[in-house]
Parts: C-alpha cells; structure tokens; sequence
C-alpha cells in the first residue's frame, strides 16, 4: 500500500480518525498496532508472522538480558535470530550466484539453485530498528521495554515500517511510555505540511525524472556519453526525492498522529564532503551504522590505518544493506574512498580555507553523482559501460527535458536558500503558501496518473 | 548525527499553521475553479455549420459538455448517438444532422455524436456530460451492432478492452466485461463529477497528444507548454475512415449471433437512457438503424428483425416515438451500421416524411409538424 495511492488515503484517514477517538482510552495503542499490522499484511499476509518473529525474539532478549548474567550470549541469540530472515531473504540468492560463478574456476561443474524468495517489504528495516533495541539493551543505554504492545507498535509503526526512518528505540517509547499523546490541531497541520512536500517530491520529481532515467538506463549501450551523464545526474535527484519524500510522507503520517520521527534527509547535495554526505543521506542508517558497526570496531581512536579500515568496512556493509549485488559493493567502496579522500582534503588548509564552499559542494556532488551509477545500472557490466561511454562515447544531443532541469535547479537552489542567510525568505508566510499552492496545483495539473512504488522498498 | 531531531528540523521550512492551510485551500479551489475557464478559448472552437467534435476528441468528455452546451443554444434540438451520427465515414457536411437541416433550410439539429458512444456509454455521457441538453428536444440513435454479440454487449468475461470504460457503470450494475482496479473507479467517478479533472483530462486528449504533461515533455523535451493545435484541428470536418462501400472494403457477410432484448446489457443500458431523458423533460425521439442486414447470413438477419421487433414494441408500450428506417440499397453501406452520404440522405428523406417523426416534431416546433424554416 503505497502512501500516494487511494487505497493508503482510505486506510489512512479510518485509522487517523478511529485512533483520534481511541487517543483517550487505554485502546490507542491496540488500534495503532492493529492497523500497522494490516498495513503490513497487505504486502504479504504471511509476511506478518516474520515481522511478529523478529519483533518476539528481540523483546524476549531485552527480557532475558535484564534477568540473566549471560548477557552476551542472549545479545548473540538475538541478533543471529533477527539477522538469519534477512540473510536468507536477502543474500541467499547473492551468495549462490556468486558461488556459482566461483565453483566452475575451482575445477567444480556443480551450479546450485539459487532460492525463489520474494524479499519481504521492509525487512532490512525493521530488522536494524530492532536490533537497535537489543543492542541498546545489551549496552544499558536503555531500559528494557515491559510492555510487548508498546515494543510490538514500535516494532511495527506503519509509517515507518517499510522504508525507515530506522528509528530508534529511545526515542520512540518515549513517546509511548505513558500512552500516546493525543494528537491536535497543530500535528495535523503540521503532519499535512510534511505530507504535501512528500508528494510533491515523490509524484511531481521523481515519478517524472524516472522517465528520463528508465529509459537511458534500461539500454546504455545505445546512448552518447552526454545523454547517460544526464540520466546520471537525473538519478541523483531520481532518488533523493523518491526517498526523502517518502520521508517527509512517512515524517508527516507520524506527525499527524502525534508522533516526532527522526530526520533522514539534511539538503545532501550541499554536502562539502563525503563525511558530511553521510551526515546528510538516510541519516538514520548512517547513525545507525556509526553508533553499531563503526565506533564498536574502534571508530576513529586507534590510529589513521584502524580508522580507514573501519570506514571502509561499514562503507562497504553500508552498500551490501542497500542490495545484494557486486554493484553495491562496489557503490559503498567508492564512497569509502571518497570518504578517505575528502577527509585528507579538509585536513589541508588549502582546501579548507581557500577552496571555495560552492566548489568543494560540486566535488562532492559530482562524486555522488558518479557513485549512483553503480547503484542504478542493473549489472556490473552495464556500470562499467556507462562510466566508459560517459568519458568516451561523444556528446550527442541528450534529449533531456528542460522542464526537468528547470525542476531539479528551481529545488537546488532552494536548498542553497534555504541554508543561507536569506532562509528568511523562504519562511516568509506568503511564499510558504504560494509554495504549497504550487506543489497542490502542479500535483493535480501535470503529474502522471500512475503509481511508482519507491526505490528504497527493494532494499 | 543520531540524535533524533525535533520533527520540523528539516532540509526545508514550508510549514503552514491552520489559518495558512485555509487560505491555501481557498487559493487552491479558486485556482482549480478558474484553470478551467482560463484554458483554451472552447467557444472558438465550433463556429461553422454542421459542428461535430473531432474524432481524436471522443474521449474528451469536457468537451462534450463544452459543445453540448453551446448545441443547445444554437439548435432547437440534438441528435445522439455513436458514430452512426457522427458520420464516421463522411465529411460533417454529409451527416444524418446536416441531411435534416438541409431538409429544414435551417440549422435545427445539432450532431453530438460521439465515436463508439455504445449504449452503457451513452448512459454515462448523458447522465453526467449532458446535463445542458436537459428539457431539449434529442433525437437518439440506436446501433443495434452494440447488441450483435456477448463481446459487444459487454457481456464477455475477461474482454476488458471497449470504447468509454470511464463513462459505463463503475460501481453498480456494471458490466461483466469491466474489470476495473479500485483506482480506476476513483479516477472515474472523480472525473464526472470534478470539472477541473475532466478539462485535464481534455488538455490532454486536445493538446498534449493524449500523453500527461510528463510524458509529452519526453517527446518534446525542449518545450515546456504545448502550442495550441489550431482551428483545423477542433473543425470536426473530416471523416474518420475513407469513404467506400463495405464490399469494396472486402467485408463478408456475417453470422453476427446477437443478443436476444431482454438478457441484453446494452438494450437495458438505452432503456435507462431513454428514461434518463425523459425524466429531464426532454422530448425524445428514437432512430432505430438502419442496419445493413445485407452484411447478413439469412439466419443473422432473422435473429435481428427479432431483437428490432421486441425493441420496437418496448418503444410503442412506453409511448416513445420512433422510426427504424428501411434497408438501403446495399451500395448505400459503408459496413454493417454505416451509410455512406447518399444512405445519410435517404434516412433523412424518410424520418421527415415518417408521421411518427412529423408527430414528434409537432410536439416541439410550435404545433406546424414543420421543421422550422422549412
């Protein structure tokens, strides 16, 4: 159920309004599980019996690891339980291709069967939100949560279940400890604001760019090296307003039912350095992967050699979450390096004072823009050969659409405003309200008809 | 990074208060009210004799609504129906309606044909298109053809592909070859009953070679809004296939095997438009053919004088007026429901010299059973 189809605005506006008048009474929080549930079901009922496993092991090891001195072994259990659905769902089909690929070049004629899975929506998701908990739990950075109703609707939020943000544990039973607030006029208003940039971003931006983007990327082979760097830079955007307005959409859901998500998206394309990229890009995994996978392996204390290292190896995790393809792992290596190269940069003084802001930005964003080629082309080879055809295949007329352009530069610049001294313009009240009168009418005037599921379901 | 932030530290301010919302709202409402009656200029469109909407315009309903609109204040009546009135094989100068105005001397009937307007259809195009032709006078054709066949009767399961699925029941008593998604219906019923959405709908289908505007700027990647089409474009003038007879075009005669009258979707679909009708004052008349039943297998040919009989004795038991013209000579035929302009001619001769058509017109034309100028 996709938050800009008909269906998600019914179940939306029964569930908003049933839990409003459920929002006093002891049943909120039934209601709100009830209808996440469903939410979840309707991808795959039988996924739901995953989501309740995932959702049983990990409230059982804050359970155990709160009673028992073999803390350890009950935080081992627990992520092992929690990870094994998504290692299978998710890699087992990677792992046997690769072996496959590797068997016949050790002598070995064998070829395994890759499984038919279908990965359920939001696994990877849930399962970080989840293990998030435990391993707070396992390090008493929390208190274990007693109520499995209130851990289940944390485990299960429908805004946030099947593409983040990964929330964290702590900052969502807060808000659930001592019942949900019930939500008033101004967390609709405020829930609407997100909404609406949400939809605008996902149906007028990226719905529209991916045109562009399907077309040139389904057969690079046939186009110059201009038109393949257009659909490159076309994807940048592609995705960012695919997954910071399912955000925003997400964000807004949560706010009008009176519930504050964490920030994911922080104006990425204005990052100075890669460090920084990541400071702004799904902030929730790149937190989640800092504070669970990078400082546990020693973060930046134990030397220059240690701290690459370390870089490297969440950078590269970082890509195999997105997908299980050599082409992610490739994605995440890149912006490892990427990450080695802007930080030695910005320890120079040349490039931290004399380099202008605006450039170090367009570095850093035509990197990013580079990176993205190996996460949207459909093999290694075609990212091979779209890098090859970009420095070499001529400058053809690129056919992209001015209208495109215009969008994508009218939103940059936007967001160069926006973080200026001159944001105050942006928040004047009368161009607050021609800007949303804008994204309404072009929502219903010009926007296609169609339904894209978002990019970030698949991963 | 981590810290989980206040909900509007966000990478842009656009956050309205309630009083910000209204006005947005109103501001929106008043915008989608006017787009509307900003966009393309539609009375411009249908100067000249013998109107009839282009054929590349028959699915745009707002148009319909625009033409049917101004049919009625030009012309004392209506003529509807599929492409039979349309005149899907003559130039607009040789329509059912230009016969009968030339039989007037005036210009009486006003041709709102409508390309593959089926019955079901036509039921819709007239409940929610046509409410400006309320309490005129309408001549209504009828093309048996859309009873020749479960297919055609919409009566076939799974055959989901047929002319004007937006405009035939989308929730009750629809038709079995419908198979709509959810979204399909709110797209459907949304577009009846919100202007703004059926004149999208019209700047599409008019302006932007029926692609979204997204779409267009994919094919036309340099230009950011379309150029308006010109007048030619809207004149209607031209036929939709080349005019030539139906054994010319190598057309067999047919086992069509017909529906019987009272298992026929499409038969109940006309009742309904002919109640419809009449219930809105209008006064009704009805053109039953002329089908050409030499395109007919013998045992076709009776299963159809069957059907017309039992349609023919509903008309006479609810006081309907009406006319089924005779067969044409076959060289009058562009296929099995299309005359050719000469068939459009003798038609015309017929109705007006038909006393149920002149006793139809005494009704309306101020009691002279004369059409008027004539």
């Amino acid at each position: 159920m996709l938050f800009h189809s008909w269906q998600f605005a019914v179940f939306g506006v029964a569930v908003y309004l049933v839990y409003l008048l459920l929002s006093r009474t002891r049943f909120a929080l039934h209601w709100l599980l009830a209808a996440s549930l469903f939410f979840y079901g309707w991808t795959g009922p039988r996924f739901v019996l995953l989501l309740l496993y995932a959702t049983a092991v990990n409230f059982a090891a804050g359970a155990m690891m709160e009673r028992s001195p073999r803390r350890k072994l009950w935080l081992t259990a627990a992520v092992g339980g929690t990870l094994a659905p998504l290692l299978f769902f998710k890699y087992a089909g990677f792992a046997v291709e690769s072996l496959n690929a590797v068997l016949p070049r050790l002598g070995l004629a064998t070829s395994l069967a890759a499984p038919a899975v279908l990965l359920p929506a939001g696994l990877s998701f849930f399962t970080f939100r989840l293990l998030g908990y435990t391993i707070d739990c396992y390090r008493g950075d929390i208190e274990r949560e007693r109520s499995f109703l209130r851990f289940a609707t944390f485990a299960s939020f429908f805004p946030t279940l099947l593409a983040g943000p990964i929330e964290r544990a702590s900052h969502f039973l807060r808000q659930v400890a001592s019942g949900p607030r019930r939500p008033n006029g101004s967390d609709l208003a405020d829930g609407l604001s997100l909404f609406v940039v949400g939809l605008f971003k996902k149906v007028a931006l990226a719905d529209y760019l991916s045109l562009y983007v399907s077309k040139v990327y389904a057969a690079p082979g046939s186009f110059d090296g201009l038109t393949l760097a257009a659909a490159t830079f076309a994807f940048a955007w592609q995705i960012y307003f695919d997954f910071s307005g399912y955000t925003d959409m997400a964000r807004g859901i949560a706010k009008a039912l009176g519930f504050d998500i964490m920030l994911n998206f922080r104006n990425p394309y204005l990052a100075t350095g890669l460090g920084d990229f990541w400071n702004r890009w799904h902030i929730s995994l790149s937190s989640w992967f800092k504070d669970y996978l990078y400082i546990p392996l020693g973060g930046n204390r134990k030397g220059a050699f240690a701290t690459y290292r370390n870089m490297l190896v969440t950078m590269v995790i970082s890509g195999l979450w997105h997908g299980a393809a050599w082409t992610f792992v490739i994605w995440g290596l890149l912006h490892a390096l990427g990450r080695f190269a802007t930080r030695e940069l910005e320890r120079t003084p040349f490039y931290r004072n004399r380099v202008p802001t605006f450039a170090k930005q367009m570095l850093v964003f035509c990197f990013v823009c580079f990176c993205w080629i190996f996460f949207k082309a459909s093999s290694l080879s075609d990212s091979l050969l779209i890098v090859k055809r970009i420095f070499g295949a001529g400058l053809g007329d690129p056919r992209f659409p001015l209208a495109m352009l215009i969008l994508c530069l009218a939103v940059w610049a936007y967001q160069f405003l926006v973080e200026s001294r001159l944001r105050r313009v942006a928040e004047w009240a009368p161009a607050r309200v021609a800007a949303v009168c804008y994204m309404i009418v072009h929502i219903l005037l010009v926007s296609g008809g169609s339904s894209q599921p978002f990019v970030y379901l698949q991963f | 990074m981590g810290r989980p932030e206040p909900v509007f530290e966000n990478s842009n301010p656009i956050r309205l208060s309630w009083r910000e919302w209204a006005l947005t709202a109103v501001i929106c409402l008043g915008l989608l009210y006017l787009l509307p009656l900003l966009g393309p200029a539609a009375g411009t469109k249908w100067s000249g004799r013998d109107y009839r909407l282009p054929g590349e315009l028959s699915s745009d309903y707002w148009m319909f609504r625009e033409w049917s609109g101004q049919a009625r204040d030009r012309c004392p009546a209506v003529v509807i129906g599929d492409s039979v009135v349309w005149g899907q094989y003559v130039k607009s100068e040789e329509t059912l309606s230009h016969r009968l105005n030339e039989l007037a001397g005036d210009e009486v009937f006003a041709n709102l044909g409508v390309d593959g307007l089926h019955p079901a259809a036509m039921e819709g195009i007239v409940e929610y298109y046509g409410g400006a032709i309320r309490g005129e006078p309408v001549l209504v054709h009828l093309n048996p053809l859309w009873m020749s066949s479960a297919k055609q009767d919409l009566q076939a399961k799974g055959e989901a592909r047929f002319n004007h699925p937006k405009l035939v029941p989308q929730v009750f008593h629809r038709p079995a070859s419908y198979a709509p998604t959810a979204a399909e219906v709110i797209d459907a019923v949304l577009e009846r009953q919100v202007s703004f959405l059926s004149w999208k709908e019209h700047t599409k289908i008019a302006y932007l070679e029926g692609m979204g505007w997204q779409d267009w700027t994919m094919e036309n990647p340099y230009r950011l809004f379309p150029t308006d089409r010109g007048p030619d474009f809207f004149s209607g003038e031209n036929p939709g296939s080349e005019p030539a007879n139906w054994r010319a075009r190598g057309i067999a005669p047919e086992n069509l095997p017909w529906v019987e009258a009272p298992r026929s979707y499409q038969w109940q679909s006309f009742q309904t438009v002919v109640r419809l009708l009449r219930s809105r004052g209008n006064s009704v008349f009805v053109v039953l053919g002329p089908f050409n039943t030499h395109a007919l297998t013998g045992e076709s040919r009776e299963r159809y004088e069957a059907l017309v009989a039992v349609m023919e004795q509903w008309l006479e038991r609810e006081g309907v007026p009406h006319y089924a013209p005779r067969l044409l000579s076959t060289d009058r035929y562009a296929d099995v429901s299309h005359p050719l302009g000469d068939g459009y001619r003798e038609v015309a001769k017929d109705l007006v010299d038909s006393p149920s058509f002149q006793a139809w017109m005494r009704s309306w034309s101020n009691g002279t059973g004369r059409l008027p100028g004539r």
